[in-house]
């Protein structure tokens, strides 16, 4: 049965005078240290962004009562700390433009809506177009966008060198700038606490997460999911949803199924912090990079695959120097900050570069994963999505085009439109 | 402060010497061999910066790389961050303080100080929510507050280099241990690299008092680096962080120039077959009340100051530890006249020898003693010590001015776990070390948790024998090993990470990020609990000094509120760089103009001299247009394509993917690689080819001629050239492996310059060409070889104008001789924006434009090509694709309602004028132009189910670039201009 | 960054290698396969965590096309070989 828990206080500026005036000897959990139950009606695998969002919304919008999420390390772990914070929904095709459109404007609300900051700052980002090929095809983009009622504005070279004056705008440079598209309302979020937050929230509303408690099998019956086999026991359940980034291939295997995905490194690193210098994001179309500055003053940057297949999780040092090399040819003015610390996130890179999200050939079996290098801006809008789908069994409109069986149909959604080349998206 | 800081002799510094330099702009004397931070406290200075969160006033803490407190500016605009123990002093050197405003000395921002008990760990996550919209307001308050150095402003003036090497034996540190593994390896005919961060060799050697084969360990050190620089098979490189360790025994060095040279920053990248750590071990702090005043130091950097630099840190001491090493803090301080108030231990017993050594010099040793607190301003003033087991309230006062810390030691086992090296935690030293290695490794000396000298040495002679030998190097048994001394360095300690009961609001785990105890404790009582979640969520060892000093502190604090033994708890990752490294060395000498090389066709001079106006396509510059004097972009263009349309045109088309594929089974090749069907293509004739991907979106589109039998020579387009390589390389290669044919390309050999135009076969006459048949009766589609203007060259009957045309394909260096023979006999050179002009005109399709990775040849109109049943790339896929496709955008024409109306490349298309929402774009304009010829703009589209829609309007929304209204247009067939191709023919 | 062992070359850094596909994705007899054959390699993926061969190419080299041996956690290389029987050693 159910345990009952007293439901956590909101966070308010009263709240955090108290805990002030009491030596902030107070705090209670931000969530429970639950145990694993015999069985629940959903089991989500994955205690990163993307599933504990998929456990909030079940609980809040679809009124789930019985919910797990089973991490098996610490909750965030995964992607949702090692990506580099962009919010965008900046996208060509209407299949991701919805997606995205869909995510952004749940985070829109989202300090709000769980009462935690996730310091979703909308300072815009900037897709860079150095040729004028780029610059039609940011056009495109751009135009594709606004007839969606999404905000997009071309930037002119001397528009862009008043937006971010720290940009070299110059042409002493390989590919000078000539211009880009902003969108307004993107920009970055604290990722940490989003994995926080949803956690926050979700358990307020009664989801169990289960730290620490790797899944090793998917039990199933007559092509139907039982439940989960555990690193901390047995956990039945009706309904399974994988969101495990990263690992999305192993997880799907415990259950028969091999997809279309193959896992390559995404390399990022942070300087020191300096003084605010660079406010907005600025992404590069010269070499898929981008760059921002975070609110404690880092210089953020990540850039292309490492184009091999690894799990390694470490840094690879001809990649972060081409990062450094394309950043400081944007930003000469860079050239004296220092790189602090280099790290890579595990990208389940799909065929077709758009994720997969949908039932599975395992009745009850869900899974939504494949999110390439754009998982983290998805975070609130997968969860939403995937929720509905686990509570319903159907793909709603959105979601639809993600299914996997858009391969067997030939129906791929492809953004770079660079084929099923899993590392050139 | 009367009394002078700097003894009167002792140390490595030159004390005849003088170097002047500056500091927040005051003017201060210092001496060569010091540092900018030895010369500071040489010179008083106790507040050295702020801190991150409260402003508080910081001191210099440390004496190496693990500094957290003193960051500096150093120059004017200069590079911020940079921390004042690793500077050596250099006269006329500037050093800034920074996170201050306006002053050092008054920092407005320390008020935040008051309000910490608001400012708990992670309240920004708790508040700045309301009103909803308001974050951004907060948020740039708080992006001022935090941050560290003001960022140059100036563009980097700069320049650093990169460079690689490649030996048997990699040396990382210059200590005891570093020194005598590379002497064995040395010895032992092994190519040696020795590094060290440090602009000096012998790391603590010189930092001691200790003695080895009856020298000092600074002489020994320095004797030894002599006789190892006189060898021809060792590099000593010094002032050069290992700051990665990479897969397959990569190490990446960053190598500062010698101070106050002209040098560069270099990065190295080195491989070396063998890895020797002996990265020694950094001090650890404890945490109690007050610990980050000014005047509180690691007890190692307080003798260090005194033994290496002969300063001070303090006229009145009192040390605090919890193992022996200190006492040689106590020793050496009172030796060089430091008035030394307590030595206060934590444990029962120290080692007899050291404790003897105390004694002897009449210093009161408080055994079973904690400090509490420490109390001060801009300058300690005294602290509190109380039995370790009595009361908490009961405390008494010591006067000091200097509290020496020490509460371990923790090896650096930083680039152990950087290559995939295990770690673990050992009881006895109370610190993280070494286990298993993943990669051909050694260590040697502290960094295992030995920390005696004699270990140090035996360890490090015994790495350099191991090492080598394992390289291949046959060793002599390692010399007999040096005797010395250095009193009370066993590195056992008794832990203790906290003072208990002393956790207040000041009692600091993580110096540089201003995290104490209570935000530690309090991100346990929240949840935070996981080492990763508590670094997350408290900012621990998330700072420049990547918690060199602070990690495990806060490691076993966590572990004490859990309940749980240290060794439980893990660690987390120790990750790339050990230090921060300068993103200029990062970068190196590629950057900016050099940033990727710049492709530049053979006839580029000819380009340059006709002024032409040049684009970027890849790495490759082409000629836009060629403006005449006063000519506007868009009348440039025009003329040019007027020129191809009536008269004759030439374009330098050399930057095309040219590839020549013979062998008896080329034939088969080509009918696998293009969609169209190639068998009963001729000799002599070249045809116009698609390439598909296995997924049956095209590829690439170019040109295929058959030369001969066994012989074909492919054009593809400019962009794709290098994956078509690939392509054919791999097809070849994987999927053709029975098949004898040869795929070379020969894009480099030949340049090639299209000839188009009414009046190009009269100008290719004029110009001289012998070939058979004569040019102007060569049949379109047609292909020769013969000379134009003496210069032997291969002709393509091809068009990708619509007009007449021909391409010339001559040797890459004659090709300037060719180019000016057909200007001179009346061809005009045309560019990009003209050659696009009038590919539209025709409904040629552009690679990127329509061929866009998302286009099968059936989408745009090549269906007939198709239909071919032998097996070639992206035949299934293709089929896959079709098998149910619904609505697939389809190329058509457009012509605007209104012919002067601007249609542009990217616009949407709308069914209904000012429709919008999702689901309203039934297609874009993929290319577009102004027709000079039809006097009025057209444009290709991709159109939803287009071809069925021929004659429908559609309304072109550009809303980016200012459309106010839907532009409407009807659906044409995609070619506007001489559908039939009666222009082609002779 | 691997330290690469090209039969041709000798040990190379791998920035002169480019990565084609997983050895899942080559074709066991191109002439042959049918149209399921074809997408289950060109899309599906084992994608385990352990020691995959996989094709490369020493594009920045001697230009051979190599079935390597390597575990994509750890990067330890077991074997490179040539992909076609020596064929690519000529070149």
């Amino acid at each position: 049965m159910f345990s009952s828990h007293s439901r956590p206080p909101r966070y308010s500026a009263f709240n955090l005078l108290r805990h002030a005036l009491t030596g902030n000897r107070h705090w209670s959990r931000a969530w429970r240290n639950a145990a694993p139950k015999d069985g629940y009606d959903v089991i989500i695998i994955g205690g990163g962004g993307h599933g504990l969002a998929t456990a909030y919304y079940l609980a809040k919008l679809h009124g789930a009562k019985r919910i797990a999420v089973v991490e098996k390390g610490w909750i965030g772990g995964g992607n949702t700390g090692r990506n580099t914070t962009i919010v965008r929904s900046d996208y060509l095709l209407e299949e991701n433009s919805r997606l995205y459109e869909c995510s952004l404007q749940l985070w829109e609300q989202l300090s709000d809506e769980l009462n935690f900051n996730v310091m979703f700052s909308q300072r815009g980002t900037v897709l860079l177009a150095h040729n004028e090929a780029q610059l039609a095809g940011v056009a495109q983009l751009g135009n594709a966008m606004r007839l969606r009622g999404i905000d997009a504005e071309l930037l002119s070279r001397e528009e862009l060198r008043e937006f971010v004056p720290v940009l070299d705008c110059s042409s002493a440079t390989r590919w000078p700038v000539v211009g880009g598209l902003l969108q307004p309302r993107g920009g970055t979020a604290r990722h940490d606490a989003v994995a926080w937050g949803f956690a926050r929230a979700a358990d307020a509303l009664g989801v169990d997460i289960l730290e620490n408690c790797e899944v090793t099998g998917i039990g199933t019956r007559a092509g139907r999911v039982t439940g989960v086999q555990t690193s901390r026991g047995w956990i039945g359940a009706d309904k399974v949803g994988i969101a495990v980034a990263g690992h999305t291939s192993q997880v799907a295997a415990m259950a028969g199924l091999r997809l279309p995905i193959e896992t390559h490194l995404l390399q990022a690193m942070v300087t020191e912090p300096v003084k605010p210098v660079l406010d907005t994001v600025i992404m590069a179309g010269a070499y898929d990079g981008y760059v921002s500055q975070t609110d404690k003053g880092e210089i953020i940057m990540g850039a292309e695959l490492d184009m091999y297949p690894s799990y390694s999780q470490r840094g690879n040092l001809p990649r972060i120097e081409k990062i450094a090399r394309y950043t400081l040819s944007l930003f000469p003015s860079f050239g004296k900050l220092r790189m602090m610390r280099c790290w890579a996130g595990i990208n389940d890179m799909t065929m077709d570069g758009s994720p997969i999200i949908g039932t599975t050939p395992v009745h009850g079996l869900f899974v939504n994963g494949g999110w390439c290098y754009g998982g983290f801006k998805a975070t609130p809008g997968s969860g939403y999505l995937f929720a509905d789908l686990l509570a319903s069994g159907k793909p709603n409109d959105i979601l639809e085009p993600f299914a996997l069986a858009r391969f067997d149909n030939g129906r791929y959604i492809d953004e770079a439109g660079t084929g099923p080349v899993p590392f050139r998206h | 402060m009367t009394r002078r800081r700097r003894t009167g002799s002792g140390g490595q510094v030159d004390r005849r010497g003088a170097i002047s330099f500056c500091f927040d702009k005051r003017r201060y004397q210092g001496l060569p061999g010091d540092t900018l931070a030895s010369a500071l406290l040489a010179n008083g200075v106790t507040v050295v910066g702020r801190s991150v969160k409260y402003h508080r006033r910081r001191g210099i803490f440390s004496i190496g790389s693990e500094e957290p407190n003193a960051l500096v500016r150093i120059g004017n605009d200069g590079q911020p961050n940079t921390r004042a123990t690793m500077v050596p002093l250099i006269d006329g050197l500037e050093a800034w303080s920074q996170n201050r405003w306006p002053t050092l000395g008054f920092d407005v921002f320390a008020m935040l100080g008051a309000l910490a008990p608001l400012l708990s760990t992670g309240f920004y996550y708790k508040t700045f929510m309301w009103p909803r919209r308001a974050w951004k307001a907060y948020e740039h308050v708080i992006r001022k507050v935090a941050g560290l150095g003001e960022p140059p402003v100036r563009a980097d003036p700069d320049a650093y280099e990169h460079a690689f090497g490649h030996c048997d034996v990699m040396v990382v540190g210059c200590g005891p241990a570093g020194l005598s593994a590379a002497r064995v390896a040395a010895d032992a005919g092994a190519d040696v690299w020795l590094v060290d961060e440090s602009p000096w060799a012998g790391g603590w050697l010189n930092r001691e008092r200790a003695t080895i084969d009856s020298r000092t360990g600074s002489e020994w050190a320095a004797a030894e680096i002599a006789y190892l620089e006189s060898l021809a098979n060792v590099r000593v490189l010094l002032q050069t962080t290992a700051f990665g360790y990479y897969d397959h025994n990569l190490v990446a060095l960053a190598q500062l120039p010698a101070a106050g040279s002209a040098g560069r920053q270099r990065l190295w990248r080195v491989r070396a077959s063998r890895v020797i750590l002996a990265t020694g071990a950094i001090e650890r702090p404890c945490v109690f009340a007050g610990n980050d005043l000014p005047g509180v130091m690691l007890a190692g950097a307080a003798r260090a100051y005194v033994n290496q630099f002969g300063v001070r840190a303090g006229h009145r001491a009192v040390v605090f530890t919890n193992n022996d090493s200190a006492y040689r803090t106590a020793m050496d301080l009172h030796d060089a006249g430091v008035t030394v108030v307590a030595v206060v231990d934590c444990r029962t017993a120290a080692d007899p020898g050291v404790e003897e050594e105390i004694r002897q010099r009449k210093i009161p040793i408080l055994k079973e003693h904690v400090l509490v607190c420490a109390a001060g301003g801009s300058r300690l003033r005294h602290v509190r010590v109380r039995p370790a087991a009595g009361p908490a309230g009961r405390s008494s006062r010591l006067k000091c001015d200097l509290l020496a810390v020490s509460a371990g030691w923790s090896p650096a086992i930083h680039l152990h776990a950087q290559s995939g090296g295990a770690s673990t935690y050992d009881e006895a030293t109370a610190s993280v070390i070494p286990a298993d290695n993943r990669q051909a490794t050694h260590l040697a000396g502290a960094v295992c948790g030995r920390f005696g000298l004699a270990h140090c040495l035996d360890d490090g002679a015994r790495a350099g024998a191991a090492a080598a030998a394992k390289a291949g190097f046959s060793c002599q048994p390692p010399r007999a090993v040096a005797r010395s001394r250095l009193p009370g360095d066993a590195g056992e300690v008794a832990p203790l990470w906290a003072v208990p009961d002393s956790a207040s609001g000041t009692a600091f785990v993580d110096l540089q990020n201003d995290v104490t105890g209570g935000d530690v404790e309090q991100a346990c009582l929240e949840g935070y609990e996981s080492v990763e979640h508590l670094k997350r969520y408290t900012t621990l060892g998330m700072g420049t000094d990547q918690g060199k000093t602070s990690n495990i502190n806060g490691l076993a604090i966590l572990a004490g509120r859990r309940g749980r033994p240290i060794a439980s708890i893990g660690t987390t990752t120790f990750r790339p760089p050990y230090t921060p490294v300068t993103m200029g060395a990062v970068a190196g000498p590629e950057v900016r103009e050099r940033l990727e090389p710049v492709r530049r066709s053979p006839l580029h001079d000819v380009h340059a001299e006709l002024a032409a106006e040049f684009d970027h396509n890849g790495l490759w510059l082409r000629p836009a247009y060629y403006p005449a004097a006063g000519e506007s972009m868009r009348d440039a263009v025009e003329r040019e394509t007027r020129t191809v349309r009536t008269d004759c045109g030439i374009i330098d088309v050399s930057t095309l993917g040219k590839f020549e594929v013979q062998g008896p089974d080329a034939a088969r090749f080509m009918e696998r690689v293009y969609v169209n069907r190639l068998t009963r293509l001729a000799s002599g004739r070249s045809r116009y080819g698609l390439m598909l991907r296995e997924d049956g979106m095209i590829f690439d589109d170019g040109t295929v001629t058959r030369l001969d039998e066994s012989r074909y020579f492919l054009t593809t387009s400019t962009s794709h050239a290098a994956h078509v390589h690939e392509q054919l390389d791999y097809f070849l290669e994987i999927c053709c492996a029975g098949m004898e044919v040869a795929v070379t390309c020969v894009t480099e050999y030949w340049a090639a310059i299209a000839v188009a135009g009414p009046r190009a076969p009269a100008v290719l006459q004029a110009v001289g060409v012998d070939c058979s048949p004569r040019i102007e009766q060569l049949p379109f589609m047609a292909v020769t070889t013969g000379t134009v203007a003496g210069i032997p060259a291969r002709l393509l009957r091809i068009s990708f104008s619509g007009e007449w045309a021909c391409e010339i394909y001559v040797p890459a260096r004659q090709s300037t001789h060719v180019w000016n023979e057909l200007r001179r006999h009346g061809a005009l050179p045309y560019g990009l924006e003209a050659m696009d002009t009038l590919r539209i005109e025709k409904g040629f399709i552009g690679v990127g434009a329509e061929a866009n990775g998302r286009t099968t040849p059936i989408d745009l109109g090549f269906a007939r090509m198709t239909g071919k049943t032998e097996r070639h790339i992206g035949q299934y896929g293709l089929q896959r694709v079709h098998r149910n496709a619904g609505n697939r955008l389809e190329l058509v024409g457009l012509l605007a309602d209104d012919p002067g109306a601007a249609m542009n490349q990217g616009a949407q298309l709308l069914a209904t004028q000012g429709q919008r929402g999702f689901g309203s774009s039934i297609g874009h304009v993929s290319s577009a132009a102004y027709s000079p010829t039809l006097g009025r703009h057209v444009a290709l589209a991709l159109l939803a189910g287009g071809r069925s829609r021929t004659g429908d309007s559609v309304y072109v929304a550009d809303p980016l670039r200012g459309s106010k209204r839907d532009l409407r247009a009807s659906v044409c067939a995609p070619c506007f201009y001489d559908p039939d191709g009666t222009r082609l023919q002779p | 960054m691997h330290l690469i062992e090209c039969p041709w070359c000798g040990p190379r850094a791998q920035v002169e290698f480019t990565y084609h596909c997983d050895s899942e994705g080559l074709p066991r007899d191109w002439e042959s396969e049918h149209e399921t054959e074809l997408h289950e390699r060109m899309l599906n993926r084992t994608n385990a965590i352990g020691f995959h061969v996989e094709l490369w190419n020493h594009a920045g080299g001697c230009g051979s096309w190599l079935l390597i041996d390597r575990h994509n956690r750890t990067h330890d290389i077991r074997s490179v070989a040539y992909a076609c029987n020596g064929r690519s050693g000529g070149k």
